[in-house]
Parts: C-alpha cells; structure tokens; sequence
C-alpha cells in the first residue's frame, strides 16, 4: 500500500528501472568496450588502453572537436537571439496575425531531420544558380559550394539546424515575456527610459531563467549534433567537413566496424559532458532548490 | 475538453496496444513463409521465400529475374525473392548488428568489395562457403577476381563483375578541338589533347572526384600503387601513389582539368554538369554505363567508350570488382540458396543477364566472345555495338589489386576518399606527400 | 506611441514577419511542389533553382509511391503510427508520474535522482546504440516495436518538464485530500493530473513529434524493412548509388501532414501547456 512516504518511490520506479537497464548497463558495457578490439564480426581482442592513446593521436577528433564546438556557439548565439526577437515582436499587441506567424514558425519543428536535409541540401549545394548563390552573388561574396568547405560547412549546419529548432524556442521566450507585468514596463516609460532601456533592464532580466533554460539546451543540443551532420553530408564527410564528435562515433562503429574505439571515444566525451554538466547544475543552484511557492 | 483529451488518449492507447500485440506474436525474424527445419527442400508447389539485402536497386531486380528463371527450371523448388535496399553504409552497419546479435540476418546479401575483409577475420564463420558451385567451372572465370573473395581457401562470394576501368569520351566536346579518341593512348597524350580542348571550348577534359576514391585508384593501379601490398603492409605512401597525385595536380593547375562537380561522379550535381557538357571525359569502370543510361539521356549517341589512357607500356588495368553476394550461416535454406545463387551469377545465361540486364562485364569470361554479347539492350543503344570488344582487347592487361590483403582496406578507403584527395586537391592545403605520410601514419597504427 | 508610429510599425513588423516565416515554410512548399514533378531527373540536376512549368507537374510521384514494393509505404505509416501512439501514451503517463513524484515529496534520494535527471538529459544516445541493441536483443524484442519504444520510454527531458510543472501543483490541495482519506495513486490520478492537462497537450504533442521522426533507432532495430518507421524509410530511398527522388519527396510530403495536423488540432491545449507555467526556471 502506498503510503506518504513510500508514495515517491513508487512514483520514481518508471525512472529509475529504465536508467538501470538502458543506461547504466549500457554505459558499464561501453567501458568494458573499450578495452577491447572487435575483430571480424564477434571476436574482441583485449587491447589495454590501446584505443585511448589512439584519441590522442587522432587528427579526426581535432576537426570534430573544432565543428562541434562551433557549432554550439553558431546555434547557442543564434538561437537565443533571434527567437527572443522574434517573441518579443509575436508578443506586442500591435503586430499583425500573431498567431498565424508563431504557428508557420514552430511547423518545421515537426518534421524529421532526414525531411530537413533533403531540402537543405539542394539549398546549400554549390549550383550557382540556388537562390542562396543568387543571393551571395548580389552581396558581392560570390557562389560558392557550401557544404565543401570547412567554415561554411558549419554555417550549413547551424542554418539547417535553427530552421528546426526556432519554433520551440520561440514558444519558450513567448511564455516567458507574457509572465512580464505590464505595468513594470509603463513603469519604466513613466521613468523616460526608451524601448531599448527598457529592453534591458525590465525584459532580460525577468527572462533570466528562461535565458538560462534555452541556453542549457542549445549547448547540450549543440554537442550532441548528429542528424542534420549526417543528412546533409549523406554520412560521408570530405575532409572531416561537418563532422562532429556524435557522427564520428557512429562512423566509426558503423563505417570502420571499430566498436573498440568507438566506444572509447564516448567514454571521454561522457566523461566530459559529465564534468559539464556537474558544473552547470552546481552553479545555478539546482541542487540546492526545491520547490517554489 | 479535458475529459476528451483523456479519453482519446486512452483510445488510441487502446488500439494500439491491440494492433501491436498483433505484430509481435508474428514478429521475430525476417522471412515470411519458411519451411520448417533447415536444410530441407520446400514440398512440392510450395514457394521458398529468399530475402536479399542489397544497397543498388538494380540487383535487386536481377535477382527477382534470376528467380524467375529458375522457377522455369525447377518447378519443384520455386523460389520467391524478397529484395531490400538499404543505403550502403546503413546496409552494413544492418549486416553486422545481425550477424552479431545471430539473428535477423537475410539469406543472401550484396557486400561492398571494400567492406567484405571485414566479415572474414575473427575466425567466425558467417558465409557459407560457395567452393561447390565454383570450383567446377572455375576455368571459365577470370580467377583473378574470384580470390578477392576467397579466404584460407574458401569462396565465400561471388562477384558481379570484372569492374574493368573505362573511359568514357564525349565525342561531341572532342570533335569541335580537332581530337581523335584514338590518339589518345598515355596520360600525357590526355594532357595535351586537354589544352587543345581547353583552347577550342574552354571546357576541361576531365574532372577529379575529391570526395570518392575509385578513379584515383584505377589511375594508381595503373603504375602499380596500391594501398597495401599483398601480405597487408601498409604502401599508402608509396612514390607511385605520389606521383599520380602530382601529375593530377600538374592537370588541374592549367584548367585542363577541375574537381568534380558535386565531388563526386555520383552526385546530382556531376549528371547535371555532364549532361550539359562539362567535361569532355570521365574515368571509371564499365558499371558505370548504368549512370549515363539512366541519369543522362542527352548525351545518348554522342558518349564514347575507350580503354582508359596508361602511363606507359607496364601499365597494367587494375581490376577489384564492386560487389559480391554471399549467402549467410543464418539463412535457413543455405543450400538452396547457393545453388540459386550458382544459376543467377555463374552459370553461362546468369552470366549473359549480368551484362543485358545490368550492364556488368561478367566474370565469366568464356562468353565474351559469344553472341550473348551482342544482343540489343539499353547499353549497346546508347554507346554502341561493339563495347564488348574493348573490354576484350583490354583482356591480357587485367591486374589483381591487393584490395582484400588488409582488413583496414576500408579505412584506408575512406582516408583516401575523404581526406586525401580533398586536401590535396581541392582545398590544396597538403602536399601529397603529407596527406600520404599522414594516411601511412593513421594506419600502422 | 502615436497613430502614425502605430502603423509604420505594424506594416514594418509584418514584412519582416512575413519574410521570416516565408524562408520557415519555403521548404515545405518547395517540397509539396516538386513532389507533383514527373521527371525527377530535373530536379537533381537543378536542385533549387529549378524552373517549374505547368507541363512537368503531374501525380506520377504519389502513384510510384503507393505501388513500390506492394505498398510497403502504408506499412510504414502503419508502423510509425503504433510506435508513435503507444510510445506517446506511454512516454506520457510514466513521466508524468515521476516528475510528479519528483517535485511533490520529500523524500531520501530526492536530490540525486534529479541530478540523474539533469545528467541523463544530455547524453546523446546516438553512442550508446550498441550496447542497448544488445540489451534489445537479450530481451527478444529485436524487430519489435517495444524495442523501438522502450529504451527510450521515459525520456529525461519530458521528466524534467513535468517537474518544472508540478511546481505549480500545491501539496495542501494534496494534504487536504489526504485528510479526506485519499490514497497516494488516487490523488495523483483524480485530482493532480488534471490539473497538468496542459503539459499532458504540450509533452504530448512534443513526444508525438520525435517519436514519428526518430530514424537511427527505429533503423537499428528493425531488420525487415515492412517493419520500418516512415522516416527511416524514406531515408532508405536516400541511396548514394541514385537517389529515388520521385519516392523520397512524395514520401517526406505525406510523411510530414499527420503531425503536422495533429498540431493544428491541439494547438490551443499546446500552447496553453508551454505558457502556463512550463519553464520557469
């Protein structure tokens, strides 16, 4: 029988169960993974730390490394501010069919990554005659084949991926600006401070959480990119353009059949992400807060 | 609207639950109507399902032919084929999760040449060896392309095709700079015939792919480059690899050649810039007639095919396949499944349907000079009669590569097709000194 | 503001709208479009700066699509709506429960499991593909759908937006229906979760959507592609060796217009859900 003290358990049991068996026994496999060296289709041979002074000498992870780190900068950066923008316009009274334009920007957020790539990969492709090439064109940066070089790969990247993810982050920044008083800003008109004061001093900080909520899951979205890398470079990457440190795991389990390595590979960056994460939770407090109100 | 809300959830819940406990009873394994145990014929009447993993569509539909074939043959043991095709990478990745986890995997299944090493090594077993069918009619085949497959004396596939490295020319290009296909015999006759067409149209002769590595390594194979040598030691950074990548960019510097559209010759990209005239010609292997059939219709009647240009009179032309299917240890009709396989690829008419159905040069080479041959089919249509003939003279000259002497070939591959040539040749950003010592580096490890 | 600022804004906010959410749903219109065009082969060769004229559009791609391979494109709409209906409802109601566990009790472990939480939310389960195939596998629901649906069941961040939620529950509405003599469960089901209906619209619709669009996983554990999932299907008409073009726009078209409904029916409980009180933070 469930009583006010057992109640929470049981509650838990769904959470904890499923962390048991599809994430600490995976993860513990992985490690012991790693270790190893699959050779054929079932034979591991015992190779030491072997695949971890591999890491070290491997050029490949230096470029998924510098991709997947500037990817989440390009999304964290794009993605806090243009959503904001564009919430704080759905939010004002003034401006015409709100709700039409918040519903035509969240639609994209619905569709697969694999849709997302068919279509962006015609519209990066190194045709000069895209609408994306015409536009280069006219601004004087000329026609280029986006997806071929290491820069651009990358803008690619954070283009394909914001065009996904811009609807819901809008909704979040929405939800957050209609908990704004109204009078804090007639408030601060009163004061004679000017639409871009009161910006910055009533708006950004009563959005404070909601910043740090977005810019929590962008990072973390950011370094675990892999389905608009894969779709958009068919999984095969010239020069390591567009590869980040997710795809190459996979490449490397699937395509080169090293499960060794791979998984050594995840061990780090878990170890990493772990590290991050810890960091994160710890300074903003969460493990000291419970409930509000 | 709550209350609704709750009840269409628990609605569709519902029925959910209802269809699915539906699928899992039946779920479980591939294949639909098996018979019983293994090794057995089906009764008589009774159709054997084989399901086929592949990653072109076109074999799939050769199989389904070559099926039924046989059912006109053997009406006691008729055969239905159940062709999938999966993109490559993820038709191997498919592969191996089931040959690993011993279940799951399809009865017969199409695997790269590049990729086939790594099924053989670790001392399992996951082919069935197909010595049976081929050892009888071996002398008929070009044995050279058999023994990539085979291992500590076993054939465990069987290929497609020979894969004999082709040229092909657009004529029409060629025709408006005074060139004549058959002046063209070494790379440097390629060069100069490039500046003459440079200088009449301002198109290059050819292009280089950056992002694929096959028509570097038929170049390659030519001088004898390789990636390993016969008993798996890495020569990646050998003088001849070297050589090649300097004279392609020697090609590349004065515009008589570009990097390929698309990057490689089978992006949308490189059909489109084709089939307007891009480029007056393009390397690869005769399997590639499909592409020019099926993606550029244009350019019917004017696409030339030649044996590719050599560097010099010990060059050799590279052969190593494509594809090989084999019969997995999983499949529960395996000698059925060889025996089929025997009648669709080795047997003298599955040999004739490679080449009228696919457009393969068989490796059955006792029928090259045949009639079979000459038949009318969409290829001869398209490039001509008499492409059979080139093939032939191109015959003596056909060299083994070492493509299966390492089982990181397919790194190897990869370093070449994602690295190597992009670095080198279209970003510029390495000697091909460097990009080669790194590779050498990269794989000795 | 005055009047006249009033209209030079709301005339310069909607062209910049406008132009916005033109370049958002250019894509799809672009793709419902060229879904209509018979020769593909024009398409890949002019990508985007394809010229569409009233003679080359035709229902050809649809009909391909509905014959390939005996229609093995509704099984894989079949396929894609259980997996996404029971992996929805069940997504659903097991993480209502422990975000609601989470946030309503005190309780010993309370702090570690929500680091767990907050942990499990950013591990990219793409890396542990193996080793869960392998646990997949010993539990015999390889080509299954509850092997598509399991592991990933209670989904760290759906967990976490049911806690941030809960926060917004009172525990003396709960105290009060102890004292009426409410069992725990009860008041979770007849009175709490009723009150989250809106998250129940919001994670609902949110879960639906991944679900539907998943493609490694599904790709992993199916073998025998009837059993595939829309999106992995179409993505195996994405093939290197000639993109089946006429398949994968006709296909992506129909794959995206379910969702896509299903949001417009729910949008008003959706965005109810997000607003009230989803991420305070």
């Amino acid at each position: 029988m469930m009583t006010k003290r057992t109640a929470p358990y049981f509650f838990c049991l769904p959470f904890v169960i499923s962390f048991a068996v599809f994430m600490v026994y995976p993860m513990i496999d992985m490690v012991y993974r790693s270790f190893y060296k699959l050779e054929g289709v079932s034979t591991y041979r015992f190779v030491g730390l072997d695949n971890y002074e591999k890491i070290l000498s491997d050029p490949h992870i230096g470029n998924a490394v510098w991709n997947t780190v500037w990817f989440t900068v390009g999304i964290t950066v794009v993605n806090l501010a243009l959503p904001l923008f564009l919430a704080i316009a759905l939010n004002n009274r003034l401006t015409p069919l709100r709700n039409l334009f918040r519903s035509a920007f969240f639609i994209p957020a619905l569709t697969s990554v694999v849709v997302a790539g068919i279509y962006f990969r015609l519209f990066f492709a190194g045709n000069p005659d895209t609408p994306l090439n015409w536009l280069a064109r006219v601004v004087g940066l000329g026609a280029r084949d986006w997806l071929n070089a290491k820069e651009t790969g990358v803008i690619a990247l954070v283009l394909t991926s914001t065009w996904r993810w811009l609807g819901l982050n809008i909704l979040y920044f929405l939800a957050a600006l209609q908990t704004i008083p109204r009078e804090l800003y007639e408030a601060a008109h009163v004061d004679g401070a000017n639409a871009v004061r009161r910006f910055l001093y009533v708006t950004l900080p009563s959005i404070k959480p909601i910043l740090i909520f977005v810019t929590t899951v962008m990072v973390y979205g950011g370094l675990r990119m892999f389905g608009e890398s894969y779709v958009l470079w068919n999984g095969k990457s010239p020069g390591d353009i567009g590869l980040t440190i997710v795809l190459y795991v996979y490449r490397t389990a699937f395509g080169f059949f090293d499960m060794g390595y791979a998984s050594a590979i995840s061990v780090v960056f878990f170890i990493f992400l772990m590290v991050v994460n810890l960091v994160y939770i710890k300074s903003m407090g969460f493990l000291g807060g419970g409930r509000k109100g | 609207m709550r209350k609704t809300l709750i009840l269409l959830l628990l609605g569709v819940l519902a029925a959910a639950a209802v269809l699915a406990g539906c699928q899992s009873k039946s779920s479980g394994g591939t294949g639909g109507s098996t018979s019983s145990g293994t090794q057995q014929q089906s009764p008589k009447g009774e159709k054997t399902t084989l399901t086929f993993w592949t990653y072109v569509e076109q074999h799939g539909e050769f199989f389904r032919d070559a099926a039924e074939s046989w059912n006109r043959k053997h009406p006691d043991e008729q055969i239905e084929i159940k062709a999938e095709t999966y993109p490559l990478e993820d038709m191997h990745s498919k592969l191996l999760i089931t040959l690993q986890s011993g279940d799951g995997a399809p009865d017969l299944v199409d695997v790269n040449v590049a990729r086939f090493s790594d099924f053989m090594l670790g001392g399992e077993e996951v082919f069935v060896p197909l010595n049976d069918v081929i050892e009888p009619e071996k002398s008929s085949f070009l044995e050279a392309v058999l023994d990539i497959y085979k291992y500590n004396g076993n054939y465990y596939g069987i290929e497609y095709h020979v894969g004999a490295p082709m040229m092909y020319y657009n004529t029409e290009i060629l025709d408006q700079a005074g060139v004549k296909v058959e002046d063209i015999v070494t790379w440097d006759d390629l060069h100069e015939a490039g500046k003459k067409v440079l200088a009449a149209t301002g198109k290059p002769i050819i292009t280089f792919e950056v992002k694929d590595s096959w028509s570097y390594y038929i170049m390659t194979g030519e001088r004898g480059g390789d990636y390993f040598d016969k008993s798996g030691n890495v020569i990646i950074d050998s003088e001849e690899n070297r050589k090649t990548l300097e004279f392609m960019l020697e090609m590349l510097a004065d515009g008589t050649a570009i990097i390929t559209p698309g990057g490689w010759f089978h992006s949308e990209e490189y059909y489109g810039f084709m089939a307007k005239g891009g480029a007056a010609s393009m390397l690869e292997a005769m399997w590639y007639m499909g592409r020019f059939t099926d993606y550029m219709p244009e350019l019917a009647g004017k696409i030339r095919m030649a044996a590719p240009p050599v560097w010099d009179e010990k060059s050799v032309y590279p052969v190593f396949g494509g594809t090989a299917t084999s019969v997995t240890k999983q499949s529960k009709h395996q000698d059925l499944a060889v025996r089929f396989l025997a009648d669709a690829k080795i047997s003298a008419e599955g040999a004739a349907k490679i080449w009228n159905v696919l457009g393969f040069d068989p490796l059955r080479w006792d029928i090259w000079e045949t009639d079979a041959m000459k038949q009318d089919n969409k290829f001869t249509q398209y490039f001509g009669k008499d492409i059979f003939d080139i093939v032939l003279g191109m015959k003596d000259k056909f060299h083994p590569s070492n493509i299966t002497a390492s089982p990181k070939f397919s790194q190897a591959n990869s370093l070449v097709a994602n690295d190597i040539l992009f670095k080198v040749l279209g970003e510029k950003s390495e000697t091909p000194e460097q990009a080669l010592k790194s590779a050498a580096d990269q794989l000795s490890r | 503001m005055s009047v006249r600022s009033h209209s030079t804004f709301r005339i310069g906010m909607f062209i910049i709208l406008f132009l916005m959410a033109s370049a958002s749903l250019a894509p799809f219109v672009y793709l419902v479009v060229t879904s209509f065009v018979t020769d593909m082969s024009q398409v890949f060769k002019n990508g985007l700066a394809l010229k569409i004229k009233w003679d080359m559009l035709s229902l050809e791609s649809y009909r391909l699509l509905v014959e390939d391979d005996g229609g093995k494109y509704f099984n894989w709409f079949k396929n894609s709506i259980i997996i996404t209906a029971l992996s929805t409802a069940i997504s659903i109601v097991f993480c209502a429960m422990v975000g609601y566990g989470i946030t309503m009790y005190e309780f010993r472990g309370k702090k570690l499991l929500f680091v767990l939480v907050m942990s499990t939310m950013m591990i990219p389960v793409e890396m542990l593909m193996i080793p869960l195939f392998n646990i997949v596998k010993f539990f015999h629901l390889t080509n299954n759908y509850f092997g598509v649906i399991l592991p990933f069941a209670v989904a760290p961040f759906t967990v976490f937006f049911f806690m941030q939620y809960a926060r917004s529950l009172s525990k003396e509405f709960m105290e009060a229906a102890r004292i009426d003599g409410c069992g725990e469960f009860r008041i979770f089901i007849s009175i709490m979760a009723p009150l989250m209906t809106p998250a129940f619209a919001a994670m609902m619709v949110l879960q639906a959507t991944n679900a539907w669009n998943d493609f490694l996983w599904p790709l992993i554990v199916m073998s025998s592609s009837q059993k595939f999932t829309l999106t992995v299907g179409i993505q195996t008409y994405l093939s290197p060796y000639g993109n089946n073009y006429n398949l994968l726009f006709a296909g992506a078209v129909l794959s995206v217009i379910p969702v896509v409904i299903l949001f417009l029916f729910c949008q008003r409980l959706f965005m109810e859900g997000f607003m009230q009180g989803g991420i305070k933070g």
